[in-house]
This record gives C-alpha cells, sequence and structure tokens, in this order.
C-alpha cells in the first residue's frame, strides 16, 4: 500500500469521524427531553437524594427534591433552554440554575454533567403521586 | 455507725445546710434514725403519710395501707421499673399524731422513704393574679378570621393585628403565636390527648364538651372501676385531690383547670365562643382534653399530683400540662429528694414503654416557670427534663410577673394585667356567671406551649412522621420568634417599671410559633455548600430566630460523614452561624447542641437550662442554585 493510498484512508476516516461528530452533536435532545426523569446516580455522594423533575416541551419544569427520609419534599418550577447540547434555566423566583449542564440522553437515561460532576437519571412514567401530594 | 448510715445521714443534712446557707426552704423535717422524712408536718394532711419501701407488711408496723399509685392491667412490669409499686399511702390513727408515727416508721430500715402529704401552692397564689370580668371590646379585628368562633377576635395571642383600641397602646402586631397559617396545615387530632393537670375542667362546658377525652371501657355513673384502672366512674379523667368525681365550682376554686383546658382545645370553628391553638376545625379533629384534677377548693397535695400523672400516662395523653407549682426547690437533686413519688410518676409519664402519640417515643411534659419575678424558675418546671414557660405581653416583651433565668427555657403570650385584654379563654359560669372570662400568668402561657406541641403532634401523625422524645422536644424549644434583641430599656409593671435586660438570657430559646413547629415537624430543610468554598450557615432555621444568643455546647460530625464531606477544618459555630469548608462533593448530618434558657445546662446540683440538638443536613456540591435548588 502506497504512503498515499494510507493518507487517503486516515483522511477518509477523519472526516467520516467529523461527519459523525457532527450527526452526534446536531442531535435534537430538545425532543427526549420531555418527560418525568429520576436521580439514579451522581458522583460523590453515597446516598443520593431524592430528584424527580419533569421536562415540559413548553419549556417549564417541575422539581422535587428532598435529602433524607423525614422530610418533606421541596417543590421548584421554572423554564428551561436548550442550546445543542447544553440545558441551562432558571426558578420561577428568577434565580439562574448552578450551572449549565451538557446533556446526553441514550436508551432512556439522561446524563448531566457540570465541571467534574456527573449525574444520570432514568425515565419514568410519572412522578409519584404521594410526593406530588404532600407538596399540594 | 455504719457506714451506710454514716452515708444517709450525710445525704439527709447535707441539703438541710446548703438550704441553711442560702436561707432557703430545708428539704429535711427531722431526722429520727436512718430514714429522713421528707416536707413539713405543719399543714399536711394529718391521716396519712407517704411510704416508700419493698416490704409493706413490715414498714406499716400494723397500720392501715394502701399503694398509692393503683396498678394499671398490663403495666406491672413498667409500674415496677420505675418504682411506682413501692409507694404506699399509711393512715395515721385518728389518735395519734402524724409527726409521732412518721417518727416511728423513720426508724424502720425496710423504708426507703417518707413524705408528709403536704399542701402545694399554685404559682399564681403568691400574686394572686385576678379572673377578670368578661368586658368585650364589640370592635372587629381589622384582620378576617379563620375560624367563626365570636370571640377569636379577642384573642391577641392567637392572632394580633396590632389593633391599639383593642388591645392596648403597647401591642404590637404579630405578637401572636401565628396559629392562622398553622390551621391552614392543621388544626388537630382526635387521637392526641392532652392532660390538664389542673383544677378539674368542666367538661360539660359548650366549647369545651366535644373535646374531652371519653373513656370508652367505662360506664357512667354506675359507681363501679368497669375497665379496673383502679378509678370509678372516671369518664373524661379523674378527681384525685377528693378520689372522686370531677368538680370546678366549689368555693376556692376559680376556674383555672377549664380556663387552661380552654387555651389548649376549646373546639374550633362551631360558631361559638372561642378558638384555641389545637381545637380543630369544627370537624371533630381537635384534640383530646383529660381533666386530671389535682386542686378541688384549694385543696391539694403531692399525692394526688403523683397519681394524677400516673393517670394520664396510663389513658393515653402525650402531653401533661401543667400549669402549677410544687414549691421552691433550688436545684433538681432537692426536687426529686423532695417529691419523689411526684418525681417517680413524671419519669413514668415520659418513658419509653409509656408513649401514647405513636409520634415520639416518649410523651412530652410542659410546666409553667411561676409568677413571682424571681430570677428563676419555680419546680417542678425548672427540672432540666421538663419544658419550662415563662411568660410575654402583647407588647412582644417579658410579663412583669414571669419568673426568668435559670430552669426556663421558652417563652409563650400568658398576658398582662397593664393591658386592655388578658388571656382570653373558657370558664365554668357557676363562677362567675359567664362561660368566658380573662386570666393571665405563666399558667396562661403555658397550655399555649402544650396545645402547640400537641399540634405538632398531629401534624406529625398526619404525615407519618416519627421522632425521638428528645427530637420532639427540640423542635419545640426551636420554634421560636426572637426576642433577646427587644430586651432593652425598661418597661412598667403594676407598681413600678423594671429594667428589661435583666431579663436577657433568661426567657428561654424565644417565643413560641405554631408554624414554625409544624415547619420543623415537615422538616428543616438541608443546607448547599459549595464544594471547595468557605461557607456560613445561619443556624436560625434549626435553633430559632434567637440562635446568636444561645450557648452553644457542641458540635458533631460522625467519621463517616465528615468523609463523605472532605471536611478538613472543624465546623465552628459563633453568632448564629456555622463556618464549614467542604473539600468534596457528598451529603453529611451535622449536629449542634445548645442551651435552653441561659448559658449552663442544669445538673443535680445547679438550676440551669435544657439541653437540645438539632440535626444539619449538608450538600456539598460544586454548582450550587441561589435558592437551594437542585439544578
Amino acid at each position: 500500500m502506497s504512503i498515499k493510498t494510507i493518507l487517503r484512508s486516515v483522511m477518509a476516516a477523519a472526516i467520516a469521524l467529523i461527519a459523525f461528530n457532527a450527526c452526534e452533536k446536531q442531535k435534537d435532545y430538545g425532543k427526549d427531553l420531555p418527560g418525568c426523569w429520576e436521580l439514579i446516580t451522581i458522583t460523590g455522594f453515597e446516598q443520593r437524594p431524592e430528584i424527580y423533575m419533569e421536562f415540559v416541551s413548553d419549556g417549564s419544569f417541575i422539581l422535587y427534591q428532598r435529602f433524607g427520609t423525614n422530610t418533606s419534599f421541596s417543590r421548584y418550577e421554572g423554564s428551561w433552554t436548550l442550546s445543542g447540547d447544553q440545558l441551562s434555566g432558571k426558578y420561577s423566583d428568577g434565580s439562574p440554575w448552578g450551572s449549565v449542564y451538557k446533556i446526553e440522553i441514550s436508551d432512556g437515561v439522561l446524563f448531566l454533567s457540570a465541571s467534574s460532576e456527573e449525574s444520570t437519571y432514568r425515565k419514568i412514567t410519572q412522578i409519584p403521586a404521594d410526593i406530588q401530594i404532600s407538596n399540594l | 455507725m455504719s457506714r451506710n448510715r454514716l452515708t444517709i445521714l450525710h445525704m439527709a443534712v447535707l441539703p438541710l445546710l446548703l438550704a441553711g446557707c442560702n436561707g432557703r426552704t430545708s428539704l429535711v423535717e427531722e431526722i429520727h434514725g436512718p430514714v429522713p422524712v421528707i416536707g413539713s408536718a405543719d399543714g399536711a394532711d394529718g391521716s396519712r403519710i407517704l411510704v416508700q419501701t419493698s416490704d409493706i407488711e413490715s414498714a406499716a408496723e400494723g397500720l392501715s395501707y394502701e399503694r398509692l399509685f393503683p396498678s394499671t392491667p398490663g403495666k406491672e412490669a413498667i409500674e415496677h421499673k420505675y418504682g411506682l409499686d413501692t409507694w404506699y399511702v399509711v393512715s395515721i390513727p385518728e389518735d395519734k399524731d402524724v409527726r409521732e408515727i412518721s417518727g416511728r416508721l423513720s426508724q424502720n430500715k425496710t423504708i426507703r422513704s417518707i413524705e408528709y402529704c403536704a399542701p402545694l401552692t399554685r404559682p399564681t397564689e403568691s400574686d394572686k393574679l385576678q379572673v377578670e370580668d368578661l368586658a368585650l371590646s364589640t370592635k372587629a379585628a381589622k384582620e378576617p378570621v379563620t375560624m367563626n368562633d365570636p370571640l377569636f377576635k379577642s384573642q391577641w395571642f392567637l392572632f394580633n393585628n396590632g389593633d391599639k383600641s383593642m388591645f392596648g397602646q403597647n401591642c404590637v402586631a404579630g405578637c401572636d403565636v401565628n396559629i392562622k397559617d398553622a390551621w391552614s396545615l392543621c388544626a388537630g387530632d382526635p387521637s392526641i390527648i392532652v392532660a390538664v393537670v389542673d383544677e378539674g375542667v368542666k367538661y360539660t362546658h359548650p366549647d369545651l364538651a366535644a373535646n374531652m377525652w371519653t373513656n370508652t371501657e367505662e360506664i357512667p355513673d354506675n359507681g363501679i372501676d368497669d375497665d379496673g384502672n383502679g378509678y370509678v366512674d372516671d369518664i373524661h379523667g379523674y378527681n384525685f385531690a377528693d378520689d372522686g368525681a370531677i368538680s370546678w365550682s366549689k368555693s376556692g376554686d376559680d376556674g383555672h383547670g377549664t380556663h387552661v383546658a380552654g387555651l389548649v382545645a376549646a373546639v374550633n370553628n362551631n360558631g361559638t365562643g372561642i378558638s384555641s391553638v389545637a381545637g380543630g376545625s369544627g370537624k371533630g379533629d381537635g384534640v383530646r382534653i383529660m381533666s386530671c384534677q389535682i386542686f378541688s377548693g384549694g385543696r391539694n397535695d403531692n399525692s394526688a399530683v403523683a397519681r394524677a400523672i400516673k393517670y394520664a400516662a396510663d389513658n393515653g395523653a402525650s402531653v401533661l400540662q401543667c400549669s402549677f407549682g410544687l414549691g421552691r426547690y433550688y436545684s433538681d437533686r432537692a426536687f426529686s429528694e423532695s417529691l419523689s413519688a411526684v418525681k417517680a410518676a413524671y419519669d413514668y409519664f415520659r418513658a419509653p414503654e409509656n408513649a401514647n402519640s405513636g409520634v415520639t417515643d416518649g410523651n412530652i411534659v410542659v410546666i409553667s416557670a411561676g409568677n413571682s419575678h424571681n430570677n428563676f424558675a419555680e419546680y417542678p418546671g425548672a427540672y432540666r427534663d421538663y419544658i419550662c414557660v415563662s411568660a410575654i405581653s402583647q407588647d412582644n416583651l417579658p410579663a412583669w410577673y414571669s419568673n426568668y433565668g435559670p430552669g426556663v427555657n421558652i417563652a409563650a403570650p400568658g398576658g398582662d394585667n397593664t393591658f386592655t385584654l388578658t388571656m382570653l379563654s373558657t370558664l365554668p359560669s357557676e363562677l362567675k356567671g359567664n362561660d368566658y372570662g380573662f386570666m393571665h400568668g405563666t399558667s396562661q402561657a403555658t397550655p399555649v406551649v402544650s396545645g402547640i406541641a400537641a399540634l405538632g403532634l398531629s401534624y406529625a401523625k398526619q404525615l407519618g412522621r416519627h421522632f425521638s422524645r428528645d427530637e420532639f422536644e427540640a423542635m419545640i424549644l426551636s420554634a421560636v420568634n426572637p426576642l433577646e434583641d427587644r430586651l432593652t430599656g425598661s418597661k412598667m409593671g403594676p407598681a413600678s417599671s423594671f429594667d428589661l435586660a435583666t431579663r436577657k438570657g433568661g426567657m428561654g430559646t424565644g417565643v413560641i410559633d405554631a408554624w414554625k413547629m409544624l415547619m420543623n415537624v415537615e422538616g428543616v430543610p438541608f443546607v448547599t455548600v459549595k464544594t471547595g468554598s468557605d461557607a456560613s450557615i445561619d443556624l436560625r432555621p434549626f435553633l430559632g430566630e434567637d440562635a446568636a444568643a444561645l450557648t452553644i455546647k457542641e458540635v458533631s460530625i460522625s467519621s463517616k460523614d465528615r468523609e463523605a464531606i472532605g471536611l478538613t477544618t472543624e465546623p465552628a459555630v459563633s453568632a448564629g452561624k456555622m463556618s464549614i469548608r467542604c473539600t468534596k462533593a457528598g451529603a453529611a448530618r451535622i449536629t449542634v447542641m445548645a442551651v435552653a434558657g441561659g448559658a449552663t445546662e442544669g445538673t443535680d446540683t445547679e438550676m440551669g437550662g435544657k439541653l437540645f440538638s438539632r440535626t444539619i443536613s449538608i450538600v456539598s456540591r460544586e454548582n450550587i442554585s441561589s435558592n437551594g435548588g437542585w439544578l
């Protein structure tokens, strides 16, 4: 195999890789994100907090969170924006999220990462009714 | 003299000497033999004495006797554990002198303790706080009321809109227990029972009857102890002072028990009379009142108190409401040794085996601090196990009469007779021709706290929450609004002014707030801190609004939790804030222990505050939002 052939192959592979990555970046998570999600792992936490989120396609979200068993869930709501794979948002009181998250969704699992923190959420059909009722 | 006898004599003489040094009441009446005789024969019931022994046959020396605490079926083991099966009432023959018999029995080595059946004093008596005639303003409060009880507008301690024409020139809007907000979550639960240890409660009162506890195992008025609990016809409680039916309008009664009961749980939203802290929403959901009568026509003694407390424990009460004092003692040990039957009954009431609410692992005792404007609380309230309540008035300042200082744990509205209105509640109409009237005192502040404790238990039941007794008491002590910053300058009493600075650190953790109590039941939210940065955590949500004024005894975190958040330096608490630096993302729990009331905790020998602990959940993350939201 000549050097020219080898270079041609390498170039073709590089172009294919770039093209593949470009396709990945263009993946529309805006269609996959709406729905309900439950936190299943997060780096650094031995005992994960209870986090339930519902992203609505109109750009709003509802969040329920609880740490420890003998407390109530706290409810937050606000709006989200997706730009490519960058998910950002703000709460209804005007507070911005703590970070802009890099998002990835695959096989019903949502990956969010920011700085060195990585968290995964599984898709659920709905937020458990008892959690919502406790926050009425 | 044997070593044992010497020790016992020392134990007996030492308090006497200590008492002599500071001019205070002596514990020991006479020392005839190895057994000290506690109390004074002067004014005591000459027909009987209390004797503690494990061998009553030998101890009684032929005298007739009965158990002080009737045994309750199924409770025998617990009674034994707390020594209640060793207390007896020994009858004194008519031709004998109680002092002579006590002296003789004190030689009997089978006896552990002898107490006179001594009359008790109510804290109100020293100041002779009067029941005032009902003279209500017809003006409506500026804010709408939540309940439809017509007299609610005059109950400033429940809702104070600052209407000076109604509540007095110096009243302060918001000086109340924030009950309207609390009621939006919970107004009571009929399974929660508050024992009112006091004068008899008028259980037929139109604004109380529906919220009276009823002993369904007893058939009324048949003269038989149907349920075998040792008391005949105890339908809504029992009259331990007279050993019979509950009464409320004998000569010498002033309606104190009925007034206290109304503050806890008069029926809400029934279109009648007053509202109350935990009286429900008008749907039969108020907490229940058990009348444990220890005063009757001014008559009472320590044996009645002891029996009443045990009865409350055995019959389902989870809050013991005690607006009385049992004399002046100056240390926990002096109280315990002087009134050991009463102390045993309190221990029994708080015991985990007798936890009645299904929420906590022990029952809650709430007691008044006393009305002698002394710089120490009266006993039993001052004892470190119980929640001891001081009083404020509608100017959001200490009431002139309220005791303060060592032994006091928390403040609550108790009224003040220098104002137009004091504390409006239910009264027996037989006394002054009216079903309602005003009183003031720490006696009135105490049922406000008891009611809020009962409301907290009700809400916990509603949410399915469980707490240790200590946790729940800490939640009460930290459910407070601030008081310390206002203790400057002077305030007028009925005769002269007093320096408010003298009350600093002496009124307890702050002024009780019902909404904050229910928020504590819901659970204090976690605190999020940024990993790798210095953080300052405001402790007010955990220790109450006066957190900066509290003495912090200890900050603790387990080694596992320390590792979880990468804590390399100890958390430090100062001026109501905790400084912390987490080097790792993770979650941990940090416990802060503080003193409720004063700078030092009470011990056997020194009066002081009550230790309480709150646990703070810390979440360390790199990415945190300013409002605590997860994203």
